[in-house]
């Protein structure tokens, strides 16, 4: 019997509606109202404590929701127990069955969901090891394996009865860089050739950015920001999911007026930046941060007309491809990725000027204590 | 390993050499905080157990000694009722215990505190009190009895002292503590968070505990079961409080030939076969029973 690799189904679109939690009086979930697309990949990205594991856990039935609903494909399944749910999931643990080999643990969600057929169940099996890329190992018991082998296995277990929904749990959390980096791409793969949607929680940024359709970046409980890597990326809603995801420069000023397109940030030292009106409308006298990502920044000469910003350099990174240009404006740092042929004689302590495109830039309603 | 894709193993140790040294110096410290204890079982236990053996293995006719004690109907019964005891009590403390320790694991960490205190209590009355206790309850005119008439299921006092019955209640409550205490420290150490990956990979809560707990636990089980088993061996007051004739466990029969007939070589000897039977029979199960091995434990 010779089937492609792929069944009929694909991916389960899910939707939250205003989904709440509380642990004692934390709200871990506050409110939260969200559509993943069916065979998206979306990652949910925080701090610990942001509500992305508590999502995640509501959304395999191991805890209920105080209120709101869960639906995959339109229809509530908050009240469905875990175990009806048909979902699949790696555990950041892997929590694979130590007692069992690594054909038991992959066929146990087969054998869970019904199938009787032996011929059926080592197909399956064998298929799912196979695009982990573990053929072979079936007869080994988990502590034999390495930490990266432990978190194929998971896969193939999450994946082997083909669920519409996989769930992941910073699985690549206890993984080495190089070998992480290396199950991102995989990963990737997976989802491209399984077509479920997969929701994956993370902490790691580059993770999310790396592998995912969607970035829901989760703070306090609700949703900070929701959308693709490059519109996160590009245009950050507030100060938060800046900082969070990629390095950005944030230099602290107050607000100092606005017209119908743009608006004024002034800066302690005295200088003045203008930025378009496309992140947050502030009030004049508000404490705002000037937001500009570093590759966006070019350097010029202090008297360029171009030149929206002056510092006094104060640390020269070498990267390899480039160069981490950091100045000191208003007492803060300021950083800017500069190619290798335009780094000139730049030494430190020299008076440096700052340019970027206008609509590369933004103002974002300060918090206290952030960089 | 014939690993294809990671099986990069993490650097060796730089500084092997000068850390053995070290822990050489440790060991020695290590004897020196271990001697008061060594010193302590070396006199009131092996000592003791030497001196037995001395006497149950020298003398004329050693052979022909055992024979006898093995012959005798007497000793043989007394034996096998022991076994026959401690089994029983075993079994029921076990069947009594699993779904407290279950219990326990698994619940709100308020309720656990108290649960194990109301466990541990019993503990600190002394065995005699709570065999006797046990005598009051059961007796001819005891709450039972009277419950039981007063229910209407008998119209006459019952004997429920002095019979097996009696003996394995008043064993199995004295066991229990020790029971649920071991499973439920076996229990502690298996992941929560595979009783999750079973059930969202399609396993009922039914079938998450007998395809995932169960076997785990069942390492705890075999240890707390033969630390049980073993215990009741030895047991001496209840069975004498609580049973009758037919209930003469061996430490009874060992009691009474060494300190009412003054037969020290007998006792030896019947002391002798008891640990003899016990070593095999735990050799035995660890044989059978030490599964964790098979899947590469320690």
């Amino acid at each position: 019997m010779s089937r492609a690799v792929r069944g009929p189904k694909s991916g389960a679109s899910v939707r939250l509606a205003s989904l709440r939690k509380t642990f004692g009086n934390v709200r871990a979930v506050d409110d939260i109202s969200l559509d993943i697309p069916a065979g998206s990949f979306v990652a949910f990205l925080g701090p610990s404590g942001s509500g992305k594991t508590t999502t995640l856990n509501l959304l395999a039935g191991f805890i209920t929701p105080d209120s709101g609903e869960i639906l995959f494909d339109d229809a509530p399944i908050s009240r469905t127990p875990t175990h009806q749910r048909g979902i699949g999931m790696v555990f950041q643990s892997y929590a694979l069955f130590p007692h069992m080999t690594v054909f038991d643990n992959v066929a146990f969600p087969l054998k869970m969901r019904g199938e009787r057929d032996r011929g059926r169940v080592r197909e399956r099996v064998a298929e799912a090891l196979a695009m982990v890329q573990l053929g072979g190992y079936e007869k080994r018991y988990p502590r034999q394996l390495s930490g990266g082998q432990q978190q194929r296995v998971a896969m193939a277990r999450a994946l082997v009865s083909h669920p519409r929904l996989l769930l992941m749990d910073e699985p690549l959390g206890a993984l080495d860089k190089k070998l992480r980096d290396q199950m991102q791409i995989e990963i990737k793969n997976i989802h491209r050739r399984v077509g479920s949607t997969f929701v994956y929680v993370t902490h790691d940024q580059n993770e999310a950015l790396t592998m995912s359709d969607f970035i829901v970046v989760m703070r306090d409980g609700a949703i900070a920001q929701a959308g693709t890597p490059q519109e996160l990326y590009d245009s950050p809603a507030n100060e938060f999911v800046a900082d969070f995801l990629g390095g950005a420069n944030l230099v602290r000023g107050r607000i100092t007026g606005a017209d119908a397109a743009s608006q004024r940030i002034a800066f302690e030292d005295g200088q003045e930046v203008v930025v378009p009106l496309a992140g947050e409308t502030l009030e004049p006298g508000a404490a705002a941060s000037l937001f500009v990502r570093p590759e966006g920044v070019t350097l010029a000469q202090p008297d360029d007309e171009r030149t929206r910003l002056h510092g006094e350099v104060s640390e020269i990174v070498f990267l390899g491809n480039s160069f981490r240009v950091i100045a000191t404006v208003a007492g803060q740092g300021f950083s800017a990725l500069v190619g290798r042929d335009e780094i000139g004689g730049l030494s430190l302590g020299d008076r440096v000027g700052f340019a970027w495109e206008n609509e590369r830039s933004r103002a974002f309603a300060s918090e206290a204590g952030g960089t | 390993m014939s690993g294809q894709a990671d099986t990069r193993s993490a650097s060796p140790g730089a500084e092997i050499a000068p850390r053995c040294r070290l822990s050489a110096r440790i060991n020695i410290r290590l004897l020196v905080l271990l001697a008061p204890i060594s010193l302590l079982i070396a006199l009131f236990l092996i000592l003791p157990i030497a001196i037995m053996f001395n006497r149950a293995l020298t003398g004329e006719d050693v052979i022909a000694a055992y024979v006898e004690v093995l012959r005798s109907p007497v000793y043989t019964t007394v034996f096998l009722t022991t076994l026959k005891i401690s089994a029983l009590t075993t079994i029921i403390t076990l069947l009594l215990g699993y779904p407290v320790a279950f219990a326990l694991r698994f619940g709100r960490p308020r309720y656990r505190a108290i649960v194990l205190m109301l466990i541990v209590l019993p503990y600190w009355l002394d065995f005699i009190v709570r065999s006797y206790s046990w005598m009051i309850l059961l007796g001819r005119k005891g709450i039972v009895n009277e419950l039981l008439i007063w229910i209407g299921v008998i119209d006459r006092p019952v004997k429920l002292l002095y019979s097996l019955g009696s003996v394995v209640t008043g064993m199995v409550q004295i066991m229990l503590p020790m029971m649920i205490l071991t499973l439920f420290a076996a229990m502690l150490r298996i992941d929560a968070r595979l009783m999750d990956a079973a059930s969202i990979h399609g396993a009922s809560r039914w079938r998450s505990f007998a395809r995932v707990f169960l076997p785990l636990s069942l390492p705890g089980v075999y240890g707390a079961s033969l630390l049980v088993f073993v215990t009741a061996l030895g047991f001496y007051i209840t069975p004498a409080l609580l049973g009758g004739t037919s209930e003469t466990m061996i430490s009874q029969s060992m009691l009474l030939l060494a300190s009412e007939l003054l037969d020290w070589k007998t006792a030896s000897i019947a002391g002798t076969l008891l640990l003899f039977v016990t070593s095999i029979l735990v050799l035995v199960y660890n044989r059978l029973f030490s599964i964790d091995r098979l899947w590469g434990g320690s």
